[in-house]
């Protein structure tokens, strides 16, 4: 059972007081409950609590009561607390300590020095609840987003313990993952554990979840019981910042393409090994049309990032032809025309300041100073960013940064543009916000590839639709009412029991 | 009233794993500087100012999480492990250790408060990496002699000409320190433009 | 009971059938000898025995073309210089081909060293520290870095790759191309540092308790062989020495 009496927690080097405030909250053992909230609302905040990284952790002012299965939170050593809560974090690929599966998912028990036998049983059972078992003996490094989640899941069920924190475990997994996650959480829940989930992709968790409890500047605003909640319509969920359901709802049948240019591309081939065995990408033809905005689609693995790649020239060892506008592009070309805008923001950051990190694309520009500033101040109003623009790239908040570099990308006024998730942490309008841009881009007749598995954004500014599956294209054709009803099946979650 | 994990004065997880992380980082800075600017002629001798001063950035980011005694100790002893184990010489660990010492009780005098402190530390640690030099100077020029018999007088007197060069060694500690203190001032100085800045500190 | 290497009991071929502390020894074995001491006498025969005995590995391991590898590099190591020596000045040949020829010295440890990595894994590592009693302080920093070194190319790939597309950075201005390949680069590692860090003292990391290892690891006749090998080794060397002395 987890019990919060009038807790307050400020962050030590906190702006604008960020911390959760006068949270009074009671989970009976066994409850499985939904934290949502915009970005930066403190449902974070409220799962570091539980499981003791604040204040353990993350410094700061912790004052009031906070009991986990009868344990004082704030006295009791983070190790003394891993028995009872285990945490699932967003990011697969900073979880794993060791580099093998089999390692990392008897890590905890090794730790708390349990007896050798009962490691042993408790990796079989974590093994089999999990359905992990074809993912046993291979190394870490090579297996998929979605992978490393289940294999995080794995290690922190092995320690059974009766909580189990997750924080936006969702983040950048496909609808197929996302389903054996919903099984797994389900496991948990008929093993009568309490599972505390902070997230703002709800849909996932819409029949799972027994209570919602939605939060603002950190305090707790709502909290009901998911009937109440299922009754909110989509536009009250809107106005809550939330996203409302996966369905993809179809737009208008489709313009009229092609008479400003096509990107074609011939033959291309794409292997990580020199031998040309187990290719990621193989296509034989493409003709693409400017000024067009293609949504890139497929699962996990499927070679979506790898086909973003080999467009704008990062893959040396591509093969095929690339043409636009009849004329052949090599790979120092492709590199100068586009631009990718990556899934993880941080390596993209380069300055101090978001002013100076949106005037470093326009470098190379030849325009007058006024004009580069100008173009820079339109493009920063578009995304929202204009209070920011003076601060430190990196000090700002995940979905704020994904803005960022969204800014960086169009100020380079590139031609190809490709975006890797580019709204895979943020909530109901900023995503509007990039839909919008992307929409103001289609204008100056770039080319754009979404790369993205949010049926919303898709809903909002995509044209094209791409299907990619084991790195051979599918389907490619603007959005009618047949491609429609591929696309929302595609994004309907099969349950799978 | 909690119980804040850095506090106390003994070497926690947290601590342990960013040992781990930098340690790995300014392995595979120095494996790469050396087997590229190495390979040149007199390259190897330029590695001495090169690798701490490219090293600054990085080691003036540990530094600032440094609060307690033994990180940068443990720091030494592993990066000196290493270099025995792939063949180096154990020159490194000796000499790692006791500038390892000396780097931290300077950081323990400034109570790990002050940055100047954390520049000069770093310098002092840098002249371990002159202890690789003793050894291969040494074998160098040992091996030169036994050559140069073979060559015959003049080319023995020519060679007579090697024992005067006792200044080269002491010329690399203090390239390395220089290169220290140079590095320690670009790390600050990046330090505090990103890092400092952005509230990752 | 499911297939799994947590169950395994002994070396196998693919970890050169040794423990992990046998080829700890032989690692420090053959650097140490072959780098002391001058290679004249007795100590230049055993010196170049123990330069053969990576080769032997690596035959056993059937890494032919690593085994070629290696006997080019020694071969340049130990023709080369003598070439040069005549035709350079003073200082450079001080300064570079003495210390080309003193790489015959490093190139067998090195090797040992490659073995090491490529047939041990981090977890038998930690399995052989914890036995040799090596603190925490010790082990959870070692196998952090090993566990780091391919997020490091990671993380590097792609700020370069990032800094390709924006085409900043370029060897032009080096200290813009530091900054930009640094900062990012740290940002990140220490970024995912953060976060493994939180992940792993959520499962008690910090735990003062003795840790429990799955990895089994333990001598056999194998690994005997080869400690009385080093021992033997540790005789001459010791005798040798002596006898560079001048005192047998």
């Amino acid at each position: 059972m987890i019990e919060f009496k009038d807790v307050n927690f400020t962050y030590q080097n906190a702006k604008n007081d960020a911390g959760i405030h006068d949270i009074n909250l009671t989970i009976p053992q066994g409850q499985v409950v939904l934290l949502c909230g915009v970005s930066g609302c403190g449902k974070t905040t409220l799962t570091r609590v539980i499981n003791g990284l604040v204040p353990h952790f993350y410094e700061g002012m912790l004052s009031g009561e906070i009991t986990v299965c009868g344990k004082k939170v704030p006295n009791c050593e983070l190790h003394e607390l891993a028995p009872f809560v285990g945490s699932v974090f967003q990011n697969p690929k900073s979880q794993f300590y060791t580099v093998q599966t089999d390692t990392e998912i008897v890590f905890a028990c090794e730790n708390v020095g349990m007896e050798r036998s009962l490691i042993y049983k408790n990796f079989e059972y974590a093994v089999k609840d999990l359905s992990v078992s074809h993912l046993l003996g291979k190394s870490l490094f090579s297996l998929s987003g979605g992978e490393k989640q289940k294999i995080a899941c794995a290690s922190v069920a092995a320690l059974q313990p009766p909580i189990i924190v997750m924080d936006e475990p969702s983040s950048n997994l496909d609808t197929r993952t996302i389903s054996e996650l919903r099984s797994i959480i389900q496991i948990w829940k008929s093993k009568g554990k309490t599972v505390v989930i902070a997230e703002h992709r709800l849909y996932w968790l819409m029949d799972l979840v027994d209570r919602v409890v939605y939060m603002k500047s950190g305090r707790i605003q709502l909290d009901t019981s998911i009937e109440n909640f299922r009754k909110l319509s989509s536009d009250e969920l809107h106005h809550l910042g939330l996203r409302a359901s996966s369905a993809f709802e179809a737009a208008e049948s489709a313009k009229n393409f092609g008479y400003n240019g096509w990107l074609e591309l011939e033959n291309l081939r794409f292997s990580y090994n020199d031998s040309g065995k187990n290719e990621a990408l193989n296509i034989e033809h493409l003709k693409l049309p400017k000024g067009a905005v293609i949504g890139v689609l497929g699962h996990n693995g499927a070679g979506k990032t790898t086909l973003g790649r080999c467009l704008c020239g990062l893959e040396k060892k591509m093969k095929g032809v690339v043409r636009l506008d009849g004329q052949l592009l090599d790979r120092k070309q492709r590199i100068k025309l586009s631009y990718v805008v990556m899934q993880d923001v941080n390596h993209q950051l380069f300055t101090e300041s978001v002013w100076d990190e949106v005037l470093l694309s326009m470098e190379k520009s030849d325009a007058a100073q006024e004009q580069k500033e100008g173009h820079a101040m339109e493009i920063l109003n578009w995304l929202g960013l204009i209070e920011y623009k003076e601060m430190h790239p990196m000090s700002l908040s995940g979905g704020q940064k994904q803005r960022v570099a969204i800014a960086s990308a169009l100020a380079s006024d590139k031609e190809l543009l490709v975006y890797d998730e580019p709204t895979s942490g943020l909530d109901y309008h900023h995503m509007l916000d990039v839909a919008y841009t992307v929409r103001e881009m289609k204008m100056l007749n770039k080319l754009q590839f979404i790369i993205t598995h949010d049926s919303e954004l898709v809903t909002h500014c995509c044209d094209y639709i791409m299907f990619i599956d084991d790195g051979i294209v599918r389907i490619c054709d603007p959005l009618g009412s047949e491609l429609n009803k591929k696309v929302q099946t595609f994004f309907e979650l099969h349950s799978n029991k | 009233m909690q119980d804040n994990i850095n506090s106390s004065k003994k070497l926690n997880g947290k601590d342990l794993i960013n040992t781990g992380i930098f340690t790995a980082i300014y392995l595979t800075l120095t494996m790469a500087v050396a087997c590229t600017i190495g390979m040149l002629p007199l390259g190897y001798v330029l590695l001495s100012f090169i690798v701490p001063f490219i090293g600054g950035i990085p080691m003036m980011l540990f530094f600032s999480k440094i609060k307690k005694f033994g990180m940068l100790m443990i720091f030494q002893i592993v990066f000196g492990v290493v270099m025995i184990l792939t063949g180096m010489g154990y020159d490194l660990l000796i000499w790692g250790i006791i500038t390892g010492l000396i780097a931290e009780l300077i950081l323990k005098a400034s109570r790990y408060q002050k940055s100047s402190a954390c520049i000069l530390a770093y310098a002092v640690s840098c002249i371990s990496v002159a202890g690789n030099y003793v050894h291969w100077l040494s074998a160098s020029e040992e091996w030169i002699t036994s050559k140069a018999a073979s060559y015959g007088e003049l080319f023995m007197n020519s060679i007579k000409g090697y024992f005067d060069m006792w200044w080269v060694f002491p010329l690399l500690v203090v390239f390395c320190f220089i290169g220290g203190l140079l590095g320690g001032l670009l790390g600050k100085a990046v330090l505090k433009k990103h890092f400092i800045k952005s509230g990752l500190i | 009971m499911m297939f799994s290497e947590i169950y395994q009991k002994t070396a196998t071929s693919k970890q050169l059938y040794l423990d992990p502390r046998t080829k700890i020894l032989l690692c420090i074995t053959v650097s140490t000898i072959i780098i002391s001491g001058s290679g004249t006498g007795l100590m230049q025969y055993l010196q170049y025995v123990l330069s053969l005995l990576p080769l032997v590995f690596l035959i056993i391991l059937k890494k032919y073309k690593m085994a070629i590898y290696y006997l080019f590099i020694y071969a340049i190591a130990t023709i080369v210089p003598g070439l040069l020596l005549p035709y350079l000045p003073p200082i450079l040949n001080l300064l570079f081909t003495g210390i080309i020829a003193f790489s015959t010295k490093l190139i067998p440890g090195m090797m040992m060293a490659y073995f090491l990595l490529t047939t041990t894994s981090v977890s038998e590592f930690v399995a052989a520290m914890d036995k040799m009693h090596i603190t925490k302080k010790f082990t959870v920093p070692i196998s952090v870095m090993f566990r780091f070194f391919p997020t490091i190319a990671e993380e590097y790939k792609n700020v370069r790759d990032a800094m390709i597309l924006r085409g900043v950075g370029t060897l032009r201005n080096p200290m813009k191309m530091l900054e930009y390949r640094m900062v990012p680069f740290l940002m990140s590692v220490v970024s995912i540092g953060n976060d493994l860090s939180a992940s792993a003292l959520t499962r008690a990391l910090d735990a003062p308790t003795p840790r429990t290892n799955v990895c089994h690891i333990g001598f056999t006749w194998r690994d005997i062989v080869m400690f009385i090998f080093s021992f033997i080794c540790a005789i001459f060397y010791v005798v040798a020495l002596l006898q560079q002395e001048g005192i047998l």
